[in-house]
């Protein structure tokens, strides 16, 4: 095993015992259990991590944690467990490990395009929107190719992810987020102090009995916590470690994903609902912005400790300290207890509180000016401020180092507190926004609301060393924002801090400025020469970390993703070879093709079949309402354009159903049970509205009308039988019946038991032939199915699927709503004007004497036969008159329906057309992709226009 | 290859004669900006960066006044100034410019509407687009990259081919790819028959693509301002004066402004300014949700959407994936929505781009949509004489802000619609003359 050169000999929380074996950049380096990507390579003393996004400049590791905003990679790159764009301190290391820079071509050490650098003197705030203009068609062609070559990190890779994601709701009392000092002497002193049944802490009228649920998480893994204290209180209260809540949303609901990194499960994302949530999240490290503070090997300076004591690294050898206030003295003590030597400490304020304490030397009112070096810090300049804070002393001095501690102040984690609504405000002693009133039940406690564990209140607000005009003096390393950027931005108008994100792009990236936005607020605030408070901060939005695609999708993939609904018959059209069509989540049987046959010779087959012998149909998908209830007639009769409540018992009738504006939107049919009792059907995939629209009515506006409405869809299977012979293979069935006219008439319904089983059969016809349809309770749905198809087979029954029912309905003239109509289609443009009643008001009756609604020469309702009959339209087309038009034509309308009838022996159209049947026997063209097809309006009913044919006895 | 025609150009701009010459050429092009005059700027160390719009403070009266900075407002006052040649003009914005939908949609442009009304409209703003950049003289990234309509089942299949005949007709370039086209103009999509709802086909119009909305706003704002308009941010419009139905002026948190035409431009906030002026609108605004993953390089070249599966995504230039969810079903003003619905649209996406699944969500926001119950905008007068609305436009305005600047000024210029908008009226609400555009706006866009 390779020596890790910049790992001490003891300390930290790794597992010595288990060495880790990975790559990075496909060179062979080896780290302890427990690392993270960064704090392995550190100890191998690698700092360069990645190039940068614009200016592919060299970065490296610059923090521990999820701020990260320099150290990006791409893990197992080429792999389904590929993933762009981590961050090497987010990254637990194991054995196989593959990690790789990015935004680097071919090394990370030498990248071609870190020429950029040169050219990044133009690749200022706004460059884009000022550039690539002319010539016009340079942009598609060149521009916007080479800026979308030159953008993005990582990359997607090609394979799918084979990481499995869960999800899990949850409810707890109380939710302390972060397992820092304060959460968890929060969580100790809470069991300390209250009974964890008492419920009338959150809840005071409750009666409850049992325990309190409390949660307490945090992001990190246990190992990096204070594990003995946290084991304490996992005995009574739920813990989740290596879960990082990001998204606090209304009603106190936290989203929050789990890094399981299971075999089984990789994430899981929670949904927690809370009474009461406590914030300890934090607060987060400031970098100082001065000329090249992104070089590799400057890192904040409570990450340099974290390092240290965490996993036994020292970031370098031969350090200095830059800081504006007193937080980074413990660091550098403790670097220099770890054996880094510590050449100095730049301290901005005019005297340190540490001054004859250390035999650090402690160089007081004097900042770094700039720092040096290529692919790592090699030496810093330092200087003297003058007492007006702004310039320097001509004397400087320069310091040779590979490692720059820094700290310009802290940044309270404030994320979920403004996520939930809560408000900010500018502390100016502690230099920092802390959390004002909030908006849900929540509080925020330690770090995060600016109570910090050290003194912070001498702290200078100085962030920004001006040195020349800041173009390599980074405010974002992720987005490559400089401080110029922002001043460019201030100059050009850019006066609130949402337009200065947007324009500049600060903040925007992964880790959505983490580091940066306070540092980017303070030197605009500076620009335009207003109080910070004034300039405010950005609507803060979930997440706080990046959350995975494939977690937040769980486990609602494929098959799951909607549900599949299936009739009781199902398994039966499956055996008998049916393909399918997916209508709404239905799977229906489209046709019933025998070996050999092609589509339209299975429909022939079909449609001839129902036409001369019988055929049958699962028509189970329908929507099926049961009505009860005194006000039954009269809702109906408001629902309907038609008259319902007059209808006898035993009776069925067809119905149209209208919105408001007049327009048809459902029809089915419904029969008469009882006395106020109704069996209502719907179509398909207009079920579930047509319920709502019932439900809305009755509770909105009649909420007085005894009206019960129960969808049983799922509880009938309706076959429907169909052609000349059906009335034998009825018979058959149900020998005991008659299906004479006269017992039986068209249009009615009866319920008829058989073998115990109350059957509904209802005579209706949607093909024009003799017609019964079986509604029988779901439970012996395939049972009858199989007794008719038996019962048919002297007549050899056809089973036939949705597209024989189209061509059947349509050769009747028959509509169907939502193909005819399409919400902008009402009764009378279909010529329905008999299903319109003159007596009764009904929804949306009123909108037809409205001007459009009422005027002639509406698009309506026709047939269309192409002059070749064996042109078959297809759906959609639209007519025109002049078929030699100039663009744009004038559309006379567009064909609803097309199919070969095989009945007819040609071809067959419904449309909706100017006028409507005016224009009979006139020619119209149908221009379809370069041809034109000639056609003739006729009426719209194909096939027996008389009707017949259901009539039969 | 981008990368070589990079390098070879890199050192031009590094040569300092090059840059002397800068001064000759920036003299020879005027105010334009360009990439001489950036470089002109960095060789001056960004000294003399001018505001891209002024921010006026009110005057006491003006001839036009529109309400709201989003990219509608800011367009209307722009072809006030430059078409109409009309002057005294202020845009009122009550927070900073494009701060409403302009800069939180998902940028979509295209024009494949299914009724006359709609497609020529659309397709008048796509075409002002195509030279928006230079028009503008400001670059807003009009990208035309393709727009796929994926159809999952027999009934998309059948509303989305009626909608590419009409196209076709309507002059709106639009094509048909039946399932292998899809896989060849988009290898990533997931076209496997087996998928819950499979890919039956898409139409594609190669002329719809994305642009950069912020963009859309500065541009014109920069243009308008420069013209003369009156940009004032950080001023709300708390009431709207009319005295014998006439309206005289609007009451702002900076005091009474008067004016002899007002345009209301404020979309989701629609129903609250038309209510200061005493009339109703049929709006219902509701919370819509857009989020982006971590920038990666260039995976998905055109944009997808999908009604079924409701999806619609694309890649920005940067390389984050940026994708609309749905809206939330109440009525809200809040900008921000229910965590469930970016859920559901990820299990969605995973259908279409199982890859997608190592994707990481960055960043999450919500916008306002002020939805009409025909799914079509609402352009043109209103009850009170002298006041004008542009709202409604839902899901869907940003690809039509050129358009809609353009019609709302001839509207307000005229004091009648412009042929493109004539059929947009708030009285179609009264004849019933609706336009229904459920089919082409399925999916929020
Ligand atoms: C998440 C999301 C995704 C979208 N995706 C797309 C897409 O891909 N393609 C597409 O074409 N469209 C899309 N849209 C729709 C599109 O964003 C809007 O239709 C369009 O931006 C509206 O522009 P606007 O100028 O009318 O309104 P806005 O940009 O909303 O501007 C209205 C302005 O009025 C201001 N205002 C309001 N009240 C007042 C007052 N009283 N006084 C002064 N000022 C006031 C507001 O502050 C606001 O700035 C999307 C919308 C959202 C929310």
């Amino acid at each position: 095993m390779i020596k890790q050169k910049f790992r001490q000999t003891a300390g930290g929380v790794i597992n010595r015992e288990k060495s880790i074996s990975f790559t990075f950049n496909n060179k062979r380096l080896y780290g302890y259990d427990g690392d993270t990507l960064a704090s392995a390579l550190l100890a191998n003393g690698i700092h360069l991590v990645s190039r940068s996004f614009k200016t592919h400049r060299a970065r490296g590791i610059m923090s521990a944690g999820t701020e990260e905003a320099g150290a990006i990679v791409q893990i197992s790159k080429n792999t389904p467990k590929s993933q762009p764009n981590m961050r090497a301190t987010e990254v637990l290391i194991y054995d196989g490990l593959a990690a790789q820079s990015v935004n680097a071509w071919p090394s990370v050490k030498f990248d071609i395009a870190s020429i950029n650098k040169l050219f990044s003197k133009y690749l200022f705030a706004g460059f884009y929107y000022k550039t690539f203009m002319w010539p016009k068609s340079f942009w598609k062609l060149l521009y916007e190719p080479m800026i979308r070559q030159m953008g993005g990190l990582g990359k997607c890779d090609i394979i799918n992810d084979d990481r499995e994601y869960e999800r899990n709701n949850d409810f707890f009392d109380l939710v302390i987020i972060g397992a820092g000092k304060a959460g968890l002497e929060y969580a100790e002193q809470f069991l300390r102090t209250h009974k964890t049944k008492d419920h009338s802490i959150f809840d005071k009228q409750s009666t409850n009995d049992t325990t309190l649920k409390i949660l307490l998480v945090d992001e990190n893994p246990l190992l990096y916590l204070n594990k003995e204290r946290i084991q304490k209180l996992g005995k009574e209260i739920n813990v989740l470690t290596h879960t990082t809540v990001f998204g606090y949303y209304d009603n106190n609901y936290l989203c929050a994903v789990e890094h399981v990194n299971s075999s089984k499960i990789d994430q899981r994302i929670w949904h927690i609902t809370a009474k009461q949530v406590v914030l300890a999240t934090g607060a987060i490290e400031r970098p100082f912005v001065f000329k090249n503070n992104d070089l590799p090997g400057i890192m904040l300076a409570n990450s340099v400790q974290t390092y240290i004591s965490r996993f036994g690294v020292r970031c370098g050898k031969d350090a200095v300290v830059f800081t504006n206030n007193d937080s980074a003295y413990q660091v550098a003590f403790d670097m220099k207890a770890a054996g880094i030597n510590v050449k100095a400490i730049i301290d901005i304020r005019k005297t340190s509180p540490f001054e004859g304490r250390t035999d650090i030397p402690i160089f007081t009112q004097s900042v770094i000016l700039e720092a040096q070096g290529k692919n790592h810090i090699k030496s810093v300049t330092v200087s003297q401020i003058k007492s007006d804070e702004q310039s320097v002393y001509r004397v400087k001095q320069i310091i040779s180092c590979d490692l720059l501690a820094v700290s310009s102040g802290w940044t309270p984690s404030v994320h979920l507190h403004s996520q939930a609504g809560g408000k900010l405000s500018f502390d100016d002693d502690k230099a920092c926004f802390v959390p004002t009133t909030t908006e849900q039940n929540n509080v925020s406690i330690g770090a995060c609301n600016g109570d910090f564990s050290f003194d912070i209140s001498s702290i200078s607000k100085k962030w920004e060393i001006e040195n020349g005009i800041g173009k390599s003096s980074y405010v974002d390393f992720l987005e490559d924002v400089s401080a110029l950027d922002i001043r460019i931005a201030a100059k050009e108008g850019m006066s609130s801090v949402e337009l200065l994100k947007r324009y500049t792009t600060v903040g925007m990236g992964v880790d959505q400025g983490k580091t940066s936005n306070v540092n980017a607020i303070g030197i605009l605030a500076n620009a335009l020469d207003k109080p910070i408070d004034l300039v405010g901060t950005t609507r803060f939005r979930a997440p706080y970390t990046c959350v995975n695609f494939g977690a937040l999708a769980g486990k609602e993939l494929g098959d799951l993703l909607d549900p599949v609904r299936t009739t009781p018959i199902h398994d039966w059209h499956v055996d008998h070879g049916a393909v399918f069509e997916d209508v709404g989540q239905w799977k229906r049987p489209w046709y019933f093709p025998r070996t050999h046959e092609s589509m339209q010779e299975t429909l022939n087959r079909e449609c001839l079949a129902v036409r001369t012998s019988v055929g049958m149909m699962d028509a189970s998908t329908l929507g099926k309402i049961d009505i009860q209830g005194k006000d039954s007639g009269k809702f109906l009769d408001l629902i309907y354009t038609n008259m319902f409540s007059s209808l006898k018992v035993g009776s069925v009738k067809y119905g149209l159903m209208c919105h408001e504006d007049g327009m048809i939107f459902d029809d089915g049919v419904t029969a008469k049970i009882a006395e106020n009792h109704y069996y209502m059907t719907t179509t398909t995939g207009g079920a579930a509205n047509v319920l709502d629209w019932m439900e809305y009515w009755l509770q909105t506006e009649y909420p007085d009308w005894e009206v019960y409405l129960t969808s049983i869809t799922e509880q009938y299977c309706a076959i429907a039988v169909s052609g000349p012979h059906v009335k034998k293979v009825m018979k058959h069935v149900f020998p005991e019946e008659s299906f004479s006219n006269e017992s039986f008439t068209f249009m009615t319904s009866k319920d008829i038991l058989l073998n115990g089983i109350n059957i509904r059969v209802l005579r209706i016809s949607f093909t024009g032939e003799l017609a019964f349809e079986l509604h029988v309770p779901s439970y012996h749905g395939k049972e009858i199915w199989e007794q008719v198809y038996q019962a048919g087979k002297p007549y050899a029954i056809t089973p036939y699927g949705t597209e024989t029912m189209h061509i059947l309905r349509a050769e009747k003239g028959f509509i169907i709503a939502g193909q005819e109509t399409d919400g902008s289609v009402t009764p009378l443009d279909l010529d329905m004007n008999w299903i319109v009643s003159k007596k009764k008001d009904f929804l949306g009756k009123r909108s037809f004497l409205r001007k459009d609604t009422s005027r002639k020469n509406r698009k309506k309702l026709v047939g269309i036969i192409t002059k070749d009959p064996k042109v078959v339209l297809p759906e959609g087309a639209q007519l025109v008159k002049d078929p030699h038009g100039s663009i744009p034509v004038n559309m006379e309308g567009h064909v609803t329906s097309s199919y070969y009838s095989a009945t007819l022996k040609r071809s067959i159209a419904l449309a909706l057309i100017n006028g409507g049947l005016e224009n009979k026997g006139k020619t119209l063209y149908a221009p379809i992709e370069g041809s034109i097809i000639p056609v003739e309006v006729t009426s719209p009913v194909f096939y027996d226009p008389k009707g017949d044919r259901q009539h039969a006895e | 290859m981008y990368s070589l025609i990079y390098l070879s150009i890199t050192p031009y701009f590094l040569h300092m004669d090059f840059y002397k010459k800068i001064t000759y050429y920036e003299k020879k092009m005027g105010k334009k900006l360009s990439i001489f005059g950036n470089i002109k700027a960095s060789h001056e160390n960004h000294e003399n960066w001018e505001p891209l719009w002024k921010n006026a403070t009110p005057k006491k009266t003006y001839d036009f006044i529109i309400i709201g900075g989003g990219g509608h407002g800011l367009a209307t006052a722009y072809y006030l100034s430059r078409i109409h040649k009309s002057s005294n003009i202020a845009v009122i914005e009550k927070g900073w410019l494009g701060g409403g939908g302009t800069g939180r949609n998902t940028s979509i442009i295209r024009s494949n509407y299914l009724w006359d009304e709609s497609a020529h409209l659309y397709d008048f703003s796509l075409k002002l687009y195509e030279t928006l950049s230079q028009d503008l003289n400001f670059n807003t990234m009009v990208s035309q990259r393709g727009v796929l309509n994926l159809a999952h089942n027999l009934s998309d299949v059948r509303g989305a081919k009626r909608r590419l005949y009409a196209n076709q007709l309507n002059g709106i370039d639009s094509e048909w790819l039946d399932t292998e086209g899809v896989k060849k103009y988009c290898p990533i999509i997931n076209t496997s028959p087996d998928a819950r709802y499979p890919v039956l086909g898409s139409t594609l119009q190669r002329r719809g693509g994305v642009a950069r909305h912020d963009a859309v706003a500065w541009g014109y704002a920069r243009a308008a301002s420069d013209a003369g308009v009156d940009i004032i941010q950080h001023c709300e419009v708390t009431d709207i004066h009319v005295s014998n139905n006439k309206v005289v002026g609007v009451e702002t948190t900076q005091g009474r402004i008067n004016a002899k035409r007002v345009g209301i431009a404020v979309a989701g906030y629609a129903s609250n300014v038309a209510k200061m002026a005493g009339f109703e609108l049929p709006i219902a605004t509701h919370p819509l949700q857009a989020y982006v993953s971590e920038p990666v390089k260039p995976i998905l070249d055109c944009v997808v959407m999908s009604g079924a599966v409701h999806v619609y995504l694309s890649q920005t230039d940067k390389g984050e994936l940026v994708m609309g969810a749905g809206v939330d079903k109440y009525i809200g003003y809040g900008q921000r929505g229910s965590f469930n619905v970016i859920e559901e649209q990820l299990s969605a996406c995973m259908q279409l781009f199982p890859l997608f699944s190592r994707m990481r969500v960055m960043r999450t926001w919500a916008g306002m949509v002020d939805t009409c119950p025909d799914a079509s905008p609402i352009v043109g007068k209103t009850p009170v004489d002298g006041l004008y609305i542009n709202c409604g436009w839902g899901t869907g305005g940003f690809k039509s802000t050129p358009g809609s600047g353009w019609v709302f000024a001839h509207t307000m210029f005229n004091d009648a619609p412009h042929d493109l908008n004539k059929a947009f009226s708030l009285e179609r609400f009264y004849s019933g003359a609706l336009i229904d555009e459920h089919g082409a706006a399925a999916v929020a866009h």
